[in-house]
């Protein structure tokens, strides 16, 4: 029965932490290209899924389908949050800025508080509420969607990053920001775009989750705790290392949950991650590559 | 160690202290008279100050921002609470073992954190962590309450700080705040501040000149997490009841922060008046929250508690007292030498 | 105090004697009433404060929302049929505060509700938390509160100001074991392992321990009690199929709506059959439990202390009951009955006491005996309150979600239909 259970585990974890590495990917980009804690993205990921929320509610098209509205809308916000608000902070001391953004994020969710209530919502999208059964692993449709949804989103975002010309300077802002702003870059525009970017993929994130989990409130601090550890644990600034720690990250929490530790698996994610920042503080992923 | 103290006074101005310590004379006299509501709300103000001096002395003198203080204050809090549960130990006699442990925690802690040169964000999330690890250790503890937490008997007696009212209180916080105003006054005049301005503002170029930087943050992180731990003891006596979800949250420990931060790190009043304005406003926004008495004002009222932190960052990156003693100096610092010549 | 209206008709002597026995009853009245702040409004009877101090924000939110709610809709139905009409029409002036889920905090807020608008009586405070610190304030200034709190603790503190309105959550704990025994004793089908399974917030693990304790009498094999993080967990898969390899075929819940729901649908996904799905209040009398599964909702059982066909019974709470669906777009629930309830103790007192004091208000509220019905707010069995503060009448009972309605099935003597036991398989559901 353990071997069952650790089968059923792993893959549940896989799939879990493909999604957790989508919410985390873009923090760590904007963290990697602009060097700003963004700790209200849990707070963008909540309001992507209440958007996504309404829309299916409204219109009944599905919410994968209803993404093509939400994604830019969300890159927008993101984009001139950064340029408007966030930037200005960036003129305080490093660490004030970590509690600016976590201002934002009590600030955006109340602001869902107050419009929604902190009733649970639950995105039930017919299509998506049926079952696959491989021997004695058992998936939800919207297990499996969400985290294809997430892989390829990721595979974008890679390619876009290696092989486009956006890709390469946001790349050398993340590398260097002096040096890219002496080659002529306007490192303002970049991290704004990194920050859009980032809220894109929490809308992605957002609209995946929604179909899996009810909606509240109070989920938003979770969503930016998790996105902060995944991406420190894999990597700063490194997309293969958000999939990485995203992926870690997922399966012990299934495999705590599967062998009967699960009210104890974050606190074991969390102190993995801690001796990850003691041993290793370029993230796993350095480690990997070296 | 006078000498230090009007030393600081003349730097900084008397006039900030001056008007501090009319207006803690002006509360305590005024307090067993007035309505019991706003003695609370003071003693409330001076324990949020209380607690962001203390967190200030390695958030701010040390510049190194711990999220995780609420462990220390949880240390204090819970400790109470179990020894009288368990041997009907008094309050006072708990309070040393307390700090002993906060103490010994925090010297672990910092060993391993700085030994590992951990700063900026991966300290502040890594102290996080194990305050958020420590909180779900504590829910799934029977012996420590679980998530309904403790209720602390009613054992009577002064030592117990089991007064009949809640006045005394205000008078312990005021003398602990006093004492700690003063005591960080004198703090910045003595080496190991001087030394904890150089390793704030350069810490490679602090360590080049033979600081033991670790050694320092050590010790400024040891010392904030003992006093953090007695502002624990005091408020269990206060509230008698602990529990995790406020004892070991984020909420507690931005508590602190805020009042530091908007106060003024790195300045001996400013989580003072930070803590003070901290608690004004969150009073505030509950009472005018409360005229209207429905829910989604209330989710408002939290949601202007949250663009506050946002605005007063922006306005105030160094504090209000830290804004004002910046500009201070920048005022001596351009004013021409005495005799000297004027360069055209 | 007040003087009363008529005059008596005695001989002269008499009347002097009367008269001078008023004027010195007066002065004693106008001395005492200087002495104690509280006693001040019975000079000016128009205007009853009286606060409710709960968590509308922060994780006691879904607690302290639908007492508010409740509350105030009621408050609002009494001063607008007269206000309390033994002292004049007084109205009740209602202030309602939210103690942001801080339990410092609540102790603070019912401080300025007593102190600065001079309550006669407090509601608060959701939940147990918060309820321990505030009461301790109410009780220091001799303030009578209410409470709709289940926490165990709250009554055994030797209190004289602290009323609760509900039964405790080991009582309703209890009530979901009895009910589970009597049902495999009348169905004669054993269960081969039992689980229980609880979020960590101080509702859910009050009830369950509860629960266990209770469970131990029973003599089936437990196999774990599970516990969570409320509201954190997005998959109950590998947790669900641990439990279904495992063997386990009953399971008593103390869980909330979200992960209730999430519950539900992983046990559907996983084709998990079980004899029953024993809730101890919790998520399933929530809208959004039935809102967000449907059918798949059915044949859950829930021990709770009130449903909406209590109300059905008796047309006079009917008027209650629609006008908080008309204005909350939702059925009255078990926290909100609660607050309801609180509301027409303190309104019965209230016209019964002999002056607006709080010291007559709570002597009242003590000398309670109350039915079902016996006003439009007292919604659920009736309320008399014991030495503890404990209210005697408060019982559990069990529902069963049929066809997305609660469907009292036990205890028999109020049952209004026959419980379906063991749960029909998912397979043989449509």
């Amino acid at each position: 029965m353990l071997l069952t259970l650790l089968l059923v585990g792993a893959v549940s974890g896989v799939l879990g932490g493909l999604i957790l590495a989508l919410l985390s990917t873009g923090f760590n980009l904007a963290l990697g290209v602009s060097r700003v804690v963004n700790f209200q993205h849990g707070a963008v990921v909540l309001w992507s899924m209440y958007a996504s929320y309404m829309l299916w509610k409204a219109t009944g098209i599905n919410p994968y389908v209803g993404l093509l509205a939400i994604a830019p809308v969300a890159f927008a916000i993101g984009y001139f949050l950064h340029r408007w608000l966030i930037s200005r902070s960036l003129s305080t001391p490093e660490d004030s800025q970590i509690l600016f953004s976590i201002g934002l994020l009590i600030a955006f969710q109340y602001l869902a508080q107050f419009f929604f209530s902190t009733d649970a919502h639950s995105l039930t999208e017919d299509s998506l509420q049926h079952s696959l059964i491989i021997g004695p692993v058992f998936l939800q449709y919207t297990q499996i969607a969400a985290a294809a949804m997430s892989l390829l989103v990721l595979i974008l975002l890679h390619l876009m990053l290696t092989r486009t010309d956006l890709g390469r300077k946001l790349h050398a802002c993340a590398q260097n920001p002096t040096g890219a702003r002496v080659a002529g870059l306007n490192v303002e525009h970049l991290s704004a775009v990194a920050l859009g970017i980032a809220a894109a993929c929490a809308a992605v994130s957002g609209t995946a989750l929604a179909t899996m989990a009810p909606i509240f409130p109070e989920r938003a601090f979770e969503y930016s705790l998790v996105a902060v550890v995944v991406s420190v644990l894999g990597g700063i600034g490194s997309m293969s290392g958000s999939i990485l720690g995203g992926l870690i990250v997922g399966i012990i929490i299934a495999v705590s949950q599967v062998t009967g530790y699960g009210d104890l698996a974050l606190a074991i994610v969390y102190a993995l991650v801690f001796l990850i920042f003691l041993i290793r503080p370029n993230g796993l992923i350095s480690a990997i590559k070296s | 160690m006078f000498s230090k103290l009007t030393d600081s006074f003349r730097q900084q101005g008397a006039g900030l202290w001056l008007i501090a310590a009319a207006v803690a004379a002006a509360a305590a006299v005024a307090a067993p008279w007035i309505n019991p509501y706003y003695t609370r709300v003071m003693t409330m103000g001076l324990l949020c100050g209380y607690l962001a001096a203390s967190w200030n002395l390695i958030g701010g003198y040390a510049g190194q921002m711990s999220l995780g203080h609420a462990l220390f204050f949880a240390i204090g809090s819970y400790s109470v609470a179990l020894l009288a549960r368990l041997q009907d130990v008094p309050l006072v006699a708990a309070l040393p073992l307390a700090v002993a442990v906060s103490v010994a925690l925090a010297w672990i802690i910092a060993s391993i954190c700085f030994r590992y040169a951990l700063r900026g964000i991966y300290f502040a999330v890594g102290t996080l962590l194990l305050a958020e690890i420590a909180r779900i250790l504590v829910i799934n503890s029977d012996a420590m309450g679980r998530s309904q937490g403790l209720q602390i008997p009613a054992l009577e007696g002064a030592r117990n700080f089991s007064f009949g009212s809640d006045l005394p209180f205000f008078y312990i916080f005021l003398g602990m705040s006093i004492a700690l105003a003063l005591g960080s006054l004198v703090l910045e005049r003595c080496k190991l501040g001087y030394d904890l301005v150089a390793l704030r503002e350069q810490e490679d170029g602090a360590r080049a000149l033979g600081v033991d930087v670790n050694a320092i943050k050590r010790l400024s992180f040891v010392i904030s997490a003992g006093l953090t731990c007695v502002g624990g003891v005091v408020y269990a006596g206060l509230v008698r009841y602990v529990e995790p979800g406020y004892d070991l949250s984020l909420t507690i420990t931005l508590f602190m922060v805020m009042g530091a931060v908007l106060g003024g790190r790195g300045t001996a009043l400013g989580p003072f008046l930070g803590g003070i304005l901290v608690v004004i406003v969150q009073e505030t926004l509950i009472t005018v929250g409360s005229t209207f008495g429905t829910t989604s004002v209330s989710a408002l009222a939290q949601m202007i508690y949250g663009l506050f932190f946002v605005v007063v960052l922006l306005v105030f990156p160094r504090g209000i007292i830290g804004q004002l003693l910046h500009r201070r100096i920048d005022r001596k610092a351009t004013r021409p030498p005495v005799g000297a010549t004027q360069e055209v | 105090m007040r003087q009363p209206r008529s005059v008596n008709r005695l001989p002269a002597a008499a009347q002097i004697n009367e008269t001078r026995r008023r004027v010195t009853l007066g002065t004693a009245g106008l001395a005492a009433a200087m002495a104690f702040p509280g006693i001040v409004r019975a000079q000016q009877p128009q205007r009853i404060p009286v606060a409710v101090v709960v968590g509308l924000t922060g994780r006691a939110g879904p607690w302290g929302i639908p007492v508010n709610d409740a509350v105030r809709l009621a408050v609002e139905q009494i001063n607008a049929s007269g206000g309390i009409k033994s002292k004049g029409g007084a109205q009740i002036d209602l202030i309602s505060v939210d103690h942001q889920s801080n339990p410092q905090m609540a102790g603070t807020q019912t401080e300025r509700v007593i102190q600065v608008n001079n309550v006669l009586a407090v509601i608060g405070n959701a939940t147990s938390g918060a309820t321990m610190v505030g009461s301790a304030i109410s009780e220091k200034a001799r303030t009578p509160m209410i409470s709709t709190d289940l926490g165990d603790s709250l009554t055994n503190r030797g209190m004289k100001y602290f009323f609760r309105i509900g039964a405790k959550a080991s009582h309703l704990a209890g009530t979901a074991v009895d009910f589970a025994e009597e049902m495999i004793k009348a169905t004669g089908a054993k269960p081969r392992k039992v689980a229980t399974m609880a979020d960590d917030s101080t509702f859910s693990q009050d009830a369950i321990q509860g629960a266990l304790g209770r469970l131990k009498q029973t003599g089936w094999a437990l196999q774990e009690n599970v516990s969570f993080p409320a509201g954190k967990v997005s998959d109950f898969l590998p947790l669900l199929q641990r439990l279904k390899l495992s063997g386990v075929d009953l399971i008593f819940h103390a869980l909330f709506a979200p992960d209730g729901i999430q519950v539900m649908r992983a046990m559907k996904t996983l084709n998990y059959d079980l004899i029953a799905s024993v809730h101890i209040a919790g998520a399933p009398y929530t809208p959004e439990y039935v809102e967000n599964l449907k059918k798949d909702a059915d044949y859950v059982t829930d021990a709770v202390g009130f449903v909406p066909e209590l109300v059905a019974k008796n047309p006079l709470l009917a008027t209650y009951s629609d006008a908080y669906k008309a204005k909350y777009r939702r059925d009255l629930d078990d926290q909100a009955s609660l607050a309801v309830t609180s509301v027409g103790a303190l309104y019965d007192a209230l016209e019964r006491c002999s002056d607006l004091s709080r010291e007559s208000l709570t002597e009242a509220l003590r000398a309670t005996d109350l039915e079902a019905g016996a006003n439009p707010f007292v919604l659920r069995d009736g309320v008399k309150f014991d030495q503890a503060g404990d209210n005697v009448k408060a019982k559990g009972l069990v529902m069963q979600l049929r066809d997305g309605q609660q469907r009292i099935v036990y205890p028999a003597g109020i049952a209004t239909t026959q419980p379906v036991w063991p749960m029909p398989a998912w397979s043989k559901r449509a």
